[in-house]
């Protein structure tokens, strides 16, 4: 045991492997973090679209029911999914019967003061998306424009 | 804090003069260093994940250095326990810094032509001086 204890264990960098390593790790965590930054952007944009046409075909008698409908689909998107990511902003809103959902959110990039497109140490990412609420008058104008009227 | 700069100072004057560490000395800084760590994760104090997430660096160098032979694996060791310490973050811009200042040394020494590819040089005091640069700057 006191063998053991007393024995020494190699602690070195060879002069090749000191110059090789912070290139490749430091390619390594540019690659990773451009692929999670485009896996949470991908995510962001897919959220805004699937919230833009839930809005746009959800079914209410008055605006107030509307507007809660929207409220509580808003406050029910699930985030857990984005990695590393801080969904910053993230609007529903409906203008005469036009829906947009606006999304913006930033990746925190591990190293700091290593961003060099970016004085902050984050990369960002926006998304947005409009849609025509489906109302039943325009639901049978289309369809008339569509069969010629019959 | 001042307890692991000394563990480190004092590893870091066995790597400069003989290029090797005593076992003892990485068992004892790695016991004590674990031993807090894991206290702290049943008082609640710390994350359990985020101790293991810190160790991560440490492990890919441990990793490396079983593979390639080009670094001993004791860094590595000396990594991840202070990866358990610091958090995944600074671990990563400690282990960065400290890479950084090893590579402009040794193009230094290519250079004035005092070492040749396969000279060793000690990493850990370059890892102290990453560790403490990244404290004195608050990461």
């Amino acid at each position: 045991m006191n063998r053991e204890l007393n024995m020494e264990k190699n602690a070195f960098f060879s002069v090749e492997a000191a110059m090789v390593m912070p290139l490749a790790i430091s390619a390594v965590i540019l690659a990773v973090s451009l692929f999670v930054f485009q896996y949470n952007r991908c995510l962001m944009e897919q959220d805004m679209a699937a919230q833009t046409l839930k809005a746009a075909v959800v079914e209410a008698q008055s605006k107030e029911e509307l507007a809660e409908k929207i409220q509580t689909q808003t406050a029910g998107l699930y985030r857990n999914k984005y990695v590393a990511w801080d969904l910053m902003l993230f609007e529903l809103n409906m203008k005469k019967g036009i829906v947009e959902a606006v999304g913006k959110g930033d990746f925190l990039f591990p190293i700091p003061g290593w961003n060099f497109w970016n004085r902050e140490n984050s990369w960002n990412a926006r998304a947005g998306y409009k849609a025509h609420r489906i109302s039943p008058i325009a639901f049978i104008r289309n369809y008339r424009k569509i069969t010629g009227g019959i | 804090m001042k307890i692991l700069c000394f563990w480190l100072l004092g590893l870091s004057l066995f790597d400069i003069r003989y290029r090797r560490v005593p076992v003892w000395m990485v068992l004892s800084g790695g016991a004590a260093v674990m031993g807090n760590g894991i206290c702290g994760c049943m008082w609640g104090e710390r994350d359990f994940a985020l101790l293991l997430s810190g160790m991560i660096p440490g492990a890919v160098l441990l990793l490396l250095a079983f593979g390639t032979r080009k670094v001993g694996w004791v860094d590595g060791i000396v990594l991840m326990l202070l990866g358990s310490v610091q958090g995944f973050t600074q671990c990563i811009l400690a282990a960065m810094l400290s890479l950084v200042m090893i590579s402009v040394f040794s193009a230094a020494l290519l250079i004035l032509k005092r070492a040749d590819h396969g000279t060793t040089i000690p990493y850990i005091p370059f890892l102290t001086m990453g560790f403490v640069l990244c404290r004195l700057t608050g990461g």
